[in-house]
């Protein structure tokens, strides 16, 4: 089981032993010669020192086995499937993304999946929540707003404490932690996802039993051939859908942004920097950062030190082009991404888009809460 | 081989040594988290320059760019300092972050637009520069399973060679923009402590008591070729060349002097030092400095003699 480059960095010593710079103050971990200390995973996911103690924890918990336990003991299981995890299949099989999804859930349903529901409503709430936070930061100028979805970036930052850095990040819950309240999800809620990190992340909040990866729902689905299942379903339910094969965060909330600052409706471009993987939104006054990768997290974290960045929201990802290239995703090139990228974003140019807002008000409140308490 | 003077100084081991590329000043770090610049002056070798107060912790390293202008200072605090020549003393310019604790060592690439610098975190990063001398972390690379011990740049590509307490050498190159592990040295039986590269070939010294040889072959490859042991009778901290000798330093205190294409010995110094020698460096054919756990820098004149 791999982590993301961010986790995998620190030292791996199987000894529970709180690091140096642990966020939950030490006093709090009473350790003795004898006595082993008893941390718990949420008090301990910011903090490099425990994370080998808690892999094994996830390991035994985290993983098919449990899936297929549940399966056999006939509970009302249901799978959703995020975004990142359906596009990398998808990009695999070479199919399109609703047939994906509803082979799929075939699949699933075949062997004994109660129900299986797309994320992409979850994505549209929250990413509506972020855009709120946005403006109301924005406003009063207490920007930049740094992204809180990706695991790898998020515990990075903890684990640093430097709570000028957290501060920053937004407060928002991410799209997996909300997904069991939107939809109405009842039973034990199995959530598909592109990163093993999201399995540190599922410890934070009710609503998530079991997190697996996207390699890992291609092993259920083993014996089954993807492209034979034929038969139509359609319960894709989105507005926004995907123009890139991340979260999609930057781009969100700067056409809204744009629309309700200026007035003006553009479609976006984003321009490529000097640093590799770090891109720019700008229109006006307003200038958003994508950026992805261990060593651009140094670099963004480097320029906000010495005051050298200018952008209003930063969107940050740990893994190196963003959560296509997740570590629990089926594995591609650097060139296929790039291709993809531009095709999706090509796709959803030419295609009509339903720009209607979705009537989210009860979600709203459903969701809005600090994601950031670990 | 002669010893021209001791340099007193640093308050407790000396850890490493540099000579300026033109070889008119030689930079010296110590676990005191101090840098001494020394220079010759008309009665001998002068401090001319002592940099304190910007590492927390040990200084593990110093290297001149090649240019000349700046020195980086690697420490245990987890920085790396860059310090910029002026005429009549250094400035410290910035302070690169990021290593999650003991930096061992670093490098810069030939044209100094990358500064390489690894750690006890097992990583290796990879610091470019632009002309605004601005730093960027262009890459953060993991392989090596331990603690990483010292790199080393190709004097004419893009190539680095990184020494682990994993008993590894690895080989890393930048390709498109990437910087990919293109082989790694297995042969070694405890830690690498030096690597050079010896032309295209390569030199390791170990605390397996070995010196090795690997040389480039017809597969685009580096294949151990020579292991030279019964040398030294404790761990090897440094190694050095130039375009006629290798040198190695160990903790027997000894410095042993070998011709580069033979490898065979020319000189042995016994005792040159009172304690274990973590670094030696030659200035050019005729000149040589060594730094002690004994708290000494050692100056020495090698002879025309070795070479016939």
């Amino acid at each position: 089981m791999e982590f993301s480059g961010t986790v995998k960095i620190t030292d791996l010593n199987d000894f529970l032993r709180p690091s140096e710079k642990c966020s939950v103050h030490n006093s709090m971990i009473k350790t003795s010669s004898k006595n082993t200390a008893k941390v718990s995973l949420s008090d301990c996911l910011a903090c490099s020192g425990c994370i080998t103690s808690a892999e094994s924890v996830l390991l035994e918990t985290h993983s098919l086995a449990t899936l297929q336990e549940k399966l056999l003991q006939n509970e009302i299981i249901t799978i959703s499937i995020s975004q990142q995890s359906l596009l990398s299949i998808s990009d695999r099989f070479s199919m399109s993304f609703d047939d994906t999804f509803n082979k799929l859930s075939q699949i699933l349903k075949k062997k004994g999946v109660n129900q299986v529901i797309d994320m992409c409503h979850a994505r549209d709430i929250v990413l509506e929540c972020c855009y709120q936070e946005f403006m109301i930061k924005y406003q009063s100028g207490n920007v930049p707003i740094l992204s809180s979805e990706c695991p790898g970036w998020l515990c990075y930052a903890l684990k640093k404490g430097d709570s000028k850095l957290v501060n920053l990040m937004s407060t928002q819950k991410t799209p997996m932690l909300v997904q069991k309240n939107i939809r109405n999800i009842i039973g034990y809620h199995v959530v598909v996802m592109p990163c093993y990190d999201k399995k540190l992340e599922s410890f934070m909040e009710q609503g998530v039993e079991l997190v697996l990866t996207t390699t890992e729902l291609m092993e259920i689905c083993q014996g089954f051939e993807l492209e034979e299942c034929n038969e139509v379903q359609n319960n894709f339910y989105s507005t926004t859908k995907i123009k890139t094969s991340s979260m999609g965060y930057a781009e969100y909330i700067f056409t809204r942004a744009v629309k309700d600052i200026y007035g003006e409706d553009i479609e976006i471009e984003p321009k490529s920097t000097r640093r590799r993987d770090v891109y720019e939104i700008e229109f006006r006054d307003l200038k958003f950062c994508i950026a992805s990768g261990f060593q651009n997290i140094q670099n963004i974290i480097r320029d906000l030190k010495t005051k050298k960045s200018n952008y209003s929201y930063i969107e940050i990802m740990a893994c190196p082009m963003g959560c296509l290239n997740g570590g629990g995703q089926l594995r591609t090139t650097r060139e296929k991404i790039i291709e993809l990228e531009s095709s999706t974003r090509n796709y959803y140019k030419t295609s009509t888009l339903n720009t209607e807002l979705p009537s989210i008000e009860r979600e709203l409140k459903l969701v809005q809460g600090n994601n950031l308490k670990w | 081989m002669e010893k021209l003077q001791t340099l007193s100084g640093h308050d407790g081991r000396v850890w490493h040594i540099d000579w300026s590329p033109s070889g008119d000043l030689l930079a010296s770090c110590g676990s005191d988290k101090k840098i001494y610049i020394w220079k010759l002056e008309h009665n001998g070798w002068q401090v001319v320059d002592r940099l304190d107060g910007s590492h927390t912790k040990s200084i593990r390293k110093v290297k001149w760019s090649r240019s000349g202008v700046l020195l980086a200072s690697a420490s245990f605090d987890g920085t790396v300092v860059i310090w910029k020549r002026t005429p009549g003393s250094m400035e410290a310019c910035l302070t690169l972050e990021g290593h999650e604790n003991e930096v061992k060592g670093l490098s810069w690439s030939i044209d100094d637009k990358y500064l390489a610098t690894c750690s006890r975190d097992k990583t290796i990063w990879i610091w470019e520069t632009d002309i605004d001398f601005e730093y960027d972390t262009h890459a953060v690379l993991s392989k090596h399973t331990q603690d990483i011990k010292e790199i080393s740049f190709h004097s004419t590509q893009y190539l680095l060679l990184s020494a682990s307490y994993d008993n590894t050498i690895a080989i890393w190159s930048l390709q498109s923009d990437d910087w990919i592990c293109i082989n790694t040295l297995l042969g070694h039986e405890s830690t690498v402590w030096d690597i050079k590269w010896l032309n295209n070939n390569i030199i390791s010294v170990s605390d397996d008591l070995t010196l090795k040889y690997w040389q480039l072959e017809d597969d685009n490859k580096h294949h151990l070729k020579k292991t030279i042991s019964g040398i030294h009778s404790r761990s090897i901290y440094s190694v050095d060349c130039s375009e006629n000798i290798i040198v190695t330093s160990a903790g027997d205190d000894k410095i042993v002097i070998y011709q580069n294409d033979t490898f065979n010995i020319l000189h042995i110094e016994e005792n040159a030092h009172n304690n274990d020698i973590n670094a030696v460096r030659l200035c050019n054919e005729n000149f040589m400095a060594s730094a002690s756990d004994d708290g000494k820098i050692c100056i020495w004149k090698l002879s025309l003699s070795l070479y016939h």
